[in-house]
C-alpha cells in the first residue's frame, strides 16, 4: 500500500502538469481519483459495511496515458478498493488496466490489453472518478458474479454520424475475464467471452440510450462450467440541472437460473455546489429448488444522497439507504433463506485529477 | 444585383462581427491558420474532442482555462450552453474509461496566447478585455 499511496500523493501534487513542458513530457497525462469513506449500518453487515463503522472504505486509482502520437497510446491504471469487512475484500493494488491503443482514424480504435469493458453508464469509468453521484453505481446492476470491470482481450471501437444531429458509440470486444464466485471472494474464470455495446446520442445534448449483450464460459472453481448471456439497456440524461439514468439487466446463466436487475436514479442540482439523488435498484434471481424454479430477491435497495462540491472535482457525498433482500454477509448465504432489511450510511470525499 | 450582393456580404460580415464581440471571450489561432470563424457547435465539437482534425487533416490542439475561472464557466455555457461541472462529468467519464484526456489547461491568457502564438495547430480562447496582438488570429465565432 506505501509505495502506491506515495505514488498517488506525488500524482495529486503534480496535478495535470500542462505548462511549459518538453514535447516528451507533453505527450503523458497523469490522473486519479481518491474516495473515501466513512460506512455504517444498523442490522446486518451489508457491502462491507459493519454495524460498528468502518473508515476501511475507499477507492482509488492512478491511471498513466502515454499519446505517443495520433496514432498509438499507450494506458495504465493501478487501483485499489477498500470494501471494509467485505469477505470479497481484494486487499492488494491491482493492475486495473494495462493497454495499447491504436487510433486508425478519429473515429475508428483498437484497443489490446487489460481494458476497461464498455458495459452500461459506470462499468468503464467506474464509480466515484466517473461522476457517479453515489460512492459507487448500483452493485445490482454491476454485481461482479455476473460482469466484470475489466477485459482482457481485443476491444475494436467505432463513432458514427447519423441525420438529424445522431451519432453512434459502437464497441465490439472478444477476451476473457473473471468473475466472483458467491459472497466468499472465490473467483471463476469467463472464457470465450464476447459482447457489444451501441450508444445512440441523441441531438438533445447530454441524452443518450444504449443497448448491448455478452456471451461467456463461466468455469466456476467446482461444478460445471455455465453459459452466461447477459442482455443490458441503459437511458440517460444529463441536462445540466437534472440528472437522470435508468438501467436493466436480464441474463440466463445457464443450469443456474436466471438473473435480473435494474435501477433508475434522478438528481437535480440545487445550486452551483449542492445537488440531491435517490436512486432505487433491484436484483432478482430466479433458481433451480428441486423439481421446481424458485424466485428470491437478491436486493431491493432504496438510496439518497447529497453530494457538495467545494470545486468541480472535489465532491463531497452523504448517502442514506435502505436495503431489503439476501446481500447480508455477517451470516452464510442462503438465497433460499428470508430476506433481511438493513440500512446503511456512507459519508464520502472524492478527489480526481 | 452586384451591389445588392456586396451589400448583402457586408451585412453579414459586420453580422459575424457583432456576434463575436457579443461573447465575453475572443477564440484565437495562429496565424497561419486559414480560418476566418467556426460555429459554436464547431467549437464545442473541438473541445469535447469530437472534432479532432482542422480541414487540411493537421491535428486540432485546444487549450483551456482553468475549471475555477469565470472565463471558463462563460466559455462553457456560451459553446456548450452546460455548466463547467456538466463539462467535467463529460471527462471525468472519458478519462476514468480511458478513452480520452481533455484539453490542456493554462493558467492566463497571456499563456493561452504565448502558447498559441508558437502552435500552428493550436485554438484557444481569452477574455474579451485580453489585447491578443498580433502573433494571434482572432476568428469570428457564429451561433
Amino acid at each position: 500500500m506505501r509505495p502506491f499511496a506515495l505514488i498517488a500523493v506525488l500524482g495529486l501534487l503534480a496535478g495535470n502538469a500542462h505548462g511549459q513542458v518538453p514535447e516528451w513530457l507533453s505527450k503523458f497525462s497523469l490522473h486519479g481519483y481518491i474516495s473515501q469513506a466513512y460506512a455504517v449500518s444498523d442490522e446486518h453487515e451489508i457491502l462491507g459495511i459493519p454495524t460498528d463503522g468502518t473508515t476501511d472504505y475507499r477507492d482509488l486509482a492512478l491511471q498513466f496515458r502515454y499519446d505517443q502520437d495520433r496514432k498509438n497510446t499507450f494506458v495504465l491504471q493501478l487501483r485499489q478498493e477498500r470494501m471494509g469487512d467485505s469477505p470479497r475484500e481484494h486487499d492488494d493494488v491491482e493492475l486495473d488496466w494495462a493497454f495499447y491503443q491504436r487510433n486508425f482514424s478519429d473515429r475508428l480504435t483498437l484497443k489490446a490489453g487489460r481494458i476497461p469493458l464498455p458495459l452500461g453508464i459506470f462499468n468503464e469509468a467506474g464509480g466515484p472518478g466517473g461522476g457517479s453521484p453515489f460512492f459507487r453505481p448500483p452493485n445490482e446492476f454491476y454485481d461482479r458474479r455476473y460482469s466484470s470491470k475489466t477485459l482482457e482481450g481485443v476491444l475494436g471501437s467505432l463513432e458514427l454520424g447519423g441525420p438529424g444531429g445522431w451519432t453512434f458509440d459502437v464497441d465490439g470486444y472478444f477476451g476473457q475475464w473473471k468473475v466472483d464466485y458467491g459472497l466468499e471472494g472465490e473467483q471463476s474464470d469467463a472464457r470465450n467471452a464476447w459482447g457489444g455495446q451501441v450508444w445512440a446520442n441523441t441531438p438533445l445534448s447530454g441524452v443518450r440510450v444504449g443497448a448491448g449483450a455478452y456471451r461467456c464460459d463461466v468455469e466456476p472453481p467446482e461444478g460445471v462450467a455455465a453459459d452466461y448471456v447477459m442482455l443490458h439497456a441503459s437511458v440517460e440524461a444529463d441536462l445540466d440541472r437534472w440528472r437522470l439514468a435508468s438501467e436493466y439487466m436480464s441474463g440466463n446463466l445457464d443450469q443456474w437460473g436466471r438473473y435480473r436487475a435494474w435501477y433508475a436514479q434522478a438528481g437535480y442540482e440545487v445550486t452551483r455546489r449542492v445537488s440531491i439523488h435517490v436512486r432505487g435498484a433491484v436484483a432478482r434471481i430466479t433458481m433451480p429448488a428441486g423439481d421446481h424454479m424458485a424466485n428470491a430477491t437478491l436486493s431491493e435497495d432504496l438510496g439518497v444522497t447529497v453530494n457538495y462540491a467545494i470545486h468541480p472535482s472535489i465532491v463531497f457525498k452523504l448517502e442514506g439507504h435502505t436495503n431489503e433482500g439476501l446481500m447480508r454477509e455477517d451470516m452464510p448465504e442462503n438465497l433460499y433463506g428470508e430476506p433481511a432489511e438493513t440500512r446503511y450510511v456512507i459519508a464520502s470525499v472524492v478527489a480526481s485529477f | 444585383m452586384l451591389r445588392a450582393l456586396v451589400l448583402l456580404m457586408m451585412a453579414g460580415l459586420s453580422a459575424a462581427g457583432v456576434r463575436a464581440e457579443e461573447l465575453p471571450f475572443r477564440v484565437v489561432v495562429h496565424p497561419s491558420n486559414p480560418i476566418v470563424s467556426m460555429s459554436r457547435a464547431e467549437l464545442s465539437a473541438i473541445y469535447m474532442k469530437r472534432t479532432r482534425s482542422w480541414r487540411d487533416g493537421r491535428e486540432i490542439v485546444a487549450v483551456n482555462q482553468p475549471a475555477t475561472t469565470r472565463i471558463r464557466e462563460q466559455f462553457s455555457r456560451a459553446v456548450h450552453g452546460k455548466s463547467v461541472s456538466y463539462v467535467t462529468r463529460y471527462w471525468q467519464r472519458l478519462i476514468f474509461s480511458g478513452r480520452a484526456v481533455p484539453p490542456r489547461e493554462l493558467r492566463s491568457d497571456a499563456a493561452v496566447l504565448k502558447f498559441v502564438m508558437t502552435n500552428s495547430e493550436a485554438i484557444g480562447y481569452v477574455g474579451k478585455e485580453t489585447l491578443p496582438g498580433d502573433g494571434v488570429k482572432v476568428i469570428a465565432v457564429t451561433p
